[in-house]
């Protein structure tokens, strides 16, 4: 089978997401995972998407590629471009063969990811011979090769190998090579660290690193982890409560944060310089319950500068001087607003939401 | 190796206390054999004869010794009625119990898995309701009476097939085929084909919220390949080990299909042998339907091995 978009590359953005929204329906209520999110991503750039768990950024990224589709108890709006087509109003047959030769997901939890009955060479040849018409060598002589290009040793045997017979560090490098298996323009990467040891998480982030580079590939790296892609993203998109709260390229991100969530999530990282023995600075209370969201800025019952106007109005995502950096606050850090708001905070010991103000949180 | 000299013990265990069970059981029975045998206007003098012959009177130890080291010798004695030695009758009979057993779990099989995957991966939908609504109904009549109710349509008012009788498949293929539809349709249809639906059905239902299944959906594999190739292998433990259950079963025979429908098979054997107080022959029939269950089972571990490949033996 072809791959349905034309391989000579165009003008413009790789992937488009505008005015994204996922609601589920469950039996206790309707769940809003994602409220609105607008992305863009060009050919070869990466993306990382962060946020507490039940941010939204996993059904967001499995949303945008089409494998949550709208119908049933699903609702899915927006619209989604890929190289320029519209491909959110195509059907699941058509959607389909967009799946492994043009986008294609590696998940967070390669122990589970992998069918434990299949062989993983198996695994491999089914999506090449499918979507590439190779005959049963020729794909198996094809995930030889792509078994070796990820680092799995002595590669003509692992495909005789049944996924339990791997360490989780290299499951998760049979599932990169699977995705990588058709050639795709877009990989989403699902957390695909976290459910790793530390030790293993560098080798398989800079595994995806240099597969990027060679194929020119577009990565959306989905993380609650902000260290996982400081030093290997283009761009950072913050997510809370289904929302971008806070996006710009990388170094500015970290420069000249802007969104108090953005902050606690820096400031929560710990430090390899400094003193030891230090508290981690934790940020208090819990994400917003996403079947009653609050009304204003979602983030207000935890932000140490939260004002009355926090609790009623919804910030929306605001360019600032830097058109690459958007951010949604009404007093974004680092601006006279918020000296003002954190000291009228810290002055009555509590923020408007009625959160008490400790030492450490400001 | 050392697993399969386990299972040997096993076996021999089981078929060990069967034996002796069944062996105690028949002796407690109320009514003589000698006497069933010889009718209601039999003498004392010729019962006793009777019973002096065919060795009732020894003490039961001496008689199950007895019994028992003719079988290890491949002697399952000789039925009091007929005289006709009992592995002869067996050998009749397992064939017939064998072909129906294998017809009603194929087309059990045959109609429980496409229904089982596609019910799961489209769940509450009216199709899936309507199956579902279906099957609890069969469960719900006895096989009797959707016995008589399959006489009833095909062979009364349709005339298509015949009520009732077994023509052996050495008398015409054909002909044997069509004697056992009905037994087929009763035995599939209401123990086993709506089981093995819901079962899989729910299995498959599992299986398909796993991750690894989203991930052969995001490499744009086809519905159909996802669901056959990918689901319904790692959902078919509880599918296999009630198969296998329902095969150990059925080799010793169905009794109610059997009789219903004239059958010459195990069940038959049993339930004659009962009235006739034919005790050696039940005693055979007996070794042979544990020995089958038992067997069969064994076979059914080691084929989750095949099915799971983290199943080790041992």
């Amino acid at each position: 089978m072809k791959s349905p978009s034309s391989a000579t590359p165009r003008e413009g953005p790789l992937l488009e997401v505008e005015d994204f929204y996922v609601r589920f329906d469950t039996d206790r209520g309707r769940v809003h995972a994602v409220n609105g999110v607008s992305l863009s991503l060009d050919q070869g750039e990466t993306l990382g998407i962060v946020g507490e768990s039940g941010s939204g950024k996993t059904v967001l990224s499995r949303a945008v590629m089409g494998l949550v589709g709208d119908g049933g108890r699903n609702h899915v709006t927006g619209t989604v471009r890929f190289d320029g087509r519209e491909i959110s109003s195509l059907s699941p047959r058509d959607l389909r063969k967009y799946w492994g030769t043009e986008m294609a997901m590696v998940f967070q939890d390669p122990m589970t990811s992998l069918n434990p009955v299949k062989r993983v060479g198996a695994q491999f040849t089914e999506a090449l011979r499918y979507h590439l018409d190779l005959s049963r060598r020729e794909a198996t002589e094809r995930a030889v090769d792509l078994l070796r290009s990820v680092g799995i040793p002595e590669p003509q045997r692992a495909v005789g190998r049944y996924p339990h017979e791997f360490s989780g560090g290299m499951r998760q490098r049979v599932t990169i090579g699977i995705a990588l298996a058709c050639n795709p323009r877009l990989l989403f990467g699902d957390e695909p660290t976290t459910a790793l040891d530390v030790t293993v998480q560098a080798q398989i982030l800079d595994l995806l690193k240099v597969q990027q580079v060679e194929r020119d590939m577009a990565l959306i790296l989905v993380t609650h982890d902000l260290a996982v892609v400081r030093g290997r993203s283009d761009r950072i998109a913050v997510m809370y409560a289904g929302k971008v709260v806070e996006t710009a390229p990388t170094a500015t991100l970290f420069a000249h944060t802007r969104m108090p969530y953005t902050e606690a999530l820096i400031n929560a990282l710990p430090r390899l310089t400094g003193p030891t023995h230090v508290r981690l600075r934790a940020i208090p209370g819990r994400p917003p319950d996403m079947m009653n969201p609050p009304d204003g800025c979602p983030f207000s019952p935890r932000c140490p500068y939260a004002q009355e106007r926090c609790l009623v109005e919804v910030p929306p995502l605001m360019p600032s001087e830097d058109p690459e950096h958007q951010f949604a606050c009404w007093y974004p850090v680092g601006t006279p607003e918020w000296t003002e708001a954190r000291d009228r905070n810290t002055h009555r010991g509590e923020t408007a939401a009625g959160t008490q103000i400790v030492k450490e949180m400001v | 190796m050392r697993n399969v000299a386990r299972q040997v013990r096993h076996l021999l265990i089981v078929l060990f206390i069967v034996t002796v069970g069944t062996f105690l059981l028949l002796d407690f029975l109320p009514g003589d054999p000698a006497a069933a045998l010889l009718g209601e206007t039999a003498q004392p003098e010729q019962i006793e004869a009777v019973r002096d012959e065919l060795g009732l009177d020894e003490p039961i130890l001496t008689r199950y010794a007895k019994w028992i080291g003719g079988v290890v010798q491949g002697d399952f004695g000789r039925s009091f009625r007929t005289n006709q030695p009992v592995l002869d009758n067996l050998a009749n009979r397992v064939p017939v119990s064998l072909e129906l057993m294998f017809l009603a779990q194929v087309f059990a099989l045959a109609l429980a898995i496409p229904l089982g995957i596609y019910t799961a991966y489209r769940p509450g939908r009216p199709f899936d309701q309507i199956t579902m609504t279906l099957g609890f109904g069969l469960i719900a009549v006895a096989p009797f009476i959707l016995a008589l109710l399959l006489i009833l349509l095909f062979a009364g008012w349709l005339d298509l097939l015949p009520a009732t009788g077994f023509v052996r498949w050495s008398d015409g293929p054909l002909g044997n085929l069509r004697s056992l539809i009905l037994p087929t349709l009763t035995l599939g249809l209401s123990q086993v084909a709506i089981i093995y639906h819901q079962l899989l059905r729910s299995d498959t239902i599992a299986t398909l919220q796993a991750d690894h299944v989203l991930m052969a959906k995001s490499k744009g594999l086809p519905t159909w390949h996802i669901l056959v190739r990918h689901a319904l292998r790692p959902s078919s433990f509880s599918l296999v080990t009630l198969t296998g259950v329902n095969v150990g079963r059925l080799i010793g025979g169905s009794v109610i299909v059997e009789v219903i429908f004239g059958i010459p098979g195990i069940g038959q054997m049993l339930v004659q042998s009962i009235y006739n107080r034919d005790f050696i022959v039940l005693q055979g029939a007996l070794l042979f339907t544990a020995s089958a269950y038992v067997i069969v089972n064994m076979l059914v571990d080691l084929m989750y091995a095949f099915l799971d490949p983290r199943v080790q033996h041992g």
